[in-house]
């Protein structure tokens, strides 16, 4: 797409107007043009005012709780998703480790101590938040009142006035988010590298055995050219004793064939 | 992006959930309206707003890195959200939805850098309605339909059977007039 093709259709870019295609080649062409970036941050600013033309409805306390609950099970859902694929990653690195050398086995020792590390701790400041701001269920709380008034109270720094405002408004009930601190960039990178690194060790592992089968190829193939060349010898052995076999024979017979005369003569 | 706003998503970054609240409080009303105008559906915008949320919380940092407003990041990452839960349960998009694929269509790229405060923009609802209503009535379907139902301009043209020329002038000439009556109202 051109410069000018671009400026053409920057208006159905903001607008949301273009395919999955000529959007990515749209934002391919602007993202080296500073004058079209500001052309086309210009139409996002305007499009963005779109909603406001709308009668704004705010949601109830009640969507406020059901929202908090969700977030907590999404979050809950990827951490899990985390767990399991470190749990797969540990149990791949487990048979590779055999075959390691011993400075191979160190470097995983110590990288599965980091990332033990990481979901321990984890999981430690997820409990302790929890301890933190989960207040025990009221004898009359609901599942669903256990998780209300969302989002913890970790920052006190953070607009003291509104929440007393809000303490106002509604009885004491809190909620947390249930989320795992650490699990996120830092676990990400470590299930990088160990997955690059179990990948590394099954191809060193792969390629011991494929070493391993080529010589037990040579040595059969060796073993049967020598068997090949013995069988050949011993063939021909045998063809020498019959060939020789045969001419005593003729001569034998060229012996009796002789006429009486002849054999007489002979004697 | 202002310099509460900043702190606030930088604290989300870090975890902290009662800015995750503070931004819930100031941007659900406005989010809330887009997902339902989109899915016209109460459960399932909240299920939807949860996910913008959620985002939110395990994205900050990536979302600080785009250096603009948390007004039209929210409100794009909303409506992208929310289009895309709409063509999935239409079965419309087959892709499955990974993480690659939020980084790329929902996460949304702003190249816009200019401050948009969210309680100055609500305290001038009002003239931001009055500029809208000055669009003709076709003006205003037409931008209202390619926000809302996130129709491409070969689909516009088969919903409202109209040539994509005639919608596309439609289109400019509102983005032109909304652009002269924006910048009369001091926007």
């Amino acid at each position: 797409m051109t410069k000018e093709e671009a400026k053409q259709i920057i208006e159905l870019a903001a607008l949301g107007c273009l395919d999955k295609t000529q959007y990515k080649s749209f934002i391919e062409t602007i993202s080296n043009n500073e004058e079209l970036k500001d052309e086309f941050g210009k139409y996002q600013k305007m499009v963005s005012l779109i909603p406001l033309s709308l009668k704004i409805e705010a949601p109830n306390d009640e969507i406020k709780n059901k929202v908090a609950f969700g977030i907590k099970k999404i979050i809950q859902t990827k951490s899990k998703e985390v767990e399991n694929t470190l749990k797969k990653i540990e149990t791949l690195e487990k048979k590779p480790s055999e075959i390691n050398t011993p400075q191979n086995v160190e470097e995983t020792t110590e990288n599965y101590s980091a990332q033990k590390n990481i979901y321990e701790n984890s999981q430690i400041e997820q409990k302790n938040l929890i301890d933190e701001n989960l207040k025990p269920p009221q004898e009359s709380d609901t599942e669903e009142q256990t998780y209300q008034t969302a989002f913890s109270e970790k920052d006190e720094t953070i607009d003291s006035s509104e929440k007393q405002l809000n303490r106002n408004k509604s009885p004491e009930v809190k909620m947390m988010i249930d989320y795992s601190p650490n699990l996120k960039e830092e676990v990400a990178d470590e299930v990088t590298k160990r997955i690059k690194k179990t990948f590394n060790y099954q191809l060193e592992d792969f390629e011991s055995k494929f070493n391993k089968k080529i010589k037990t190829i040579k040595i059969l193939l060796t073993l049967i050219i020598i068997l090949l060349i013995t069988f050949a010898g011993f063939n021909s052995y045998l063809m020498y004793i019959m060939y020789s076999d045969k001419s005593n024979n003729v001569e034998i017979k060229n012996e009796m064939v002789r006429p009486p005369n002849q054999l007489k003569d002979s004697l | 992006m202002s310099n509460l706003e900043t702190n606030l998503l930088s604290a989300v970054a870090k975890k902290n959930a009662k800015a995750l609240e503070k931004i819930y409080d100031l941007y659900s009303p406005l989010l809330f309206t887009i997902i339902k105008r989109v899915l016209n559906d109460e459960n399932l915008s909240i299920k939807v707003l949860s996910e913008v949320f959620a985002i939110l919380w395990l994205k900050a940092d990536t979302l600080i890195n785009s250096k603009s407003s948390l007004y039209l990041i929210l409100v794009n990452l909303a409506r992208n959200k929310a289009l895309d839960t709409k063509k999935r349960n239409e079965k419309l998009i087959s892709e499955p939805y990974d993480d690659a694929y939020e980084n790329n269509y929902i996460l949304p790229q702003i190249f816009c850098n200019e401050e948009l405060n969210i309680e100055f923009l609500q305290s001038e609802q009002e003239t931001i309605q009055l500029l809208f209503s000055n669009l003709t009535e076709a003006q205003l379907y037409v931008l209202n339909i390619s926000y809302f139902e996130g129709k491409t301009l070969e689909e516009l043209s088969k919903t409202l059977k109209l040539p994509q020329d005639t919608i596309f002038d439609k289109i400019k000439v509102a983005f032109s007039n909304l652009k002269e009556n924006l910048i009369i109202a001091g926007f």
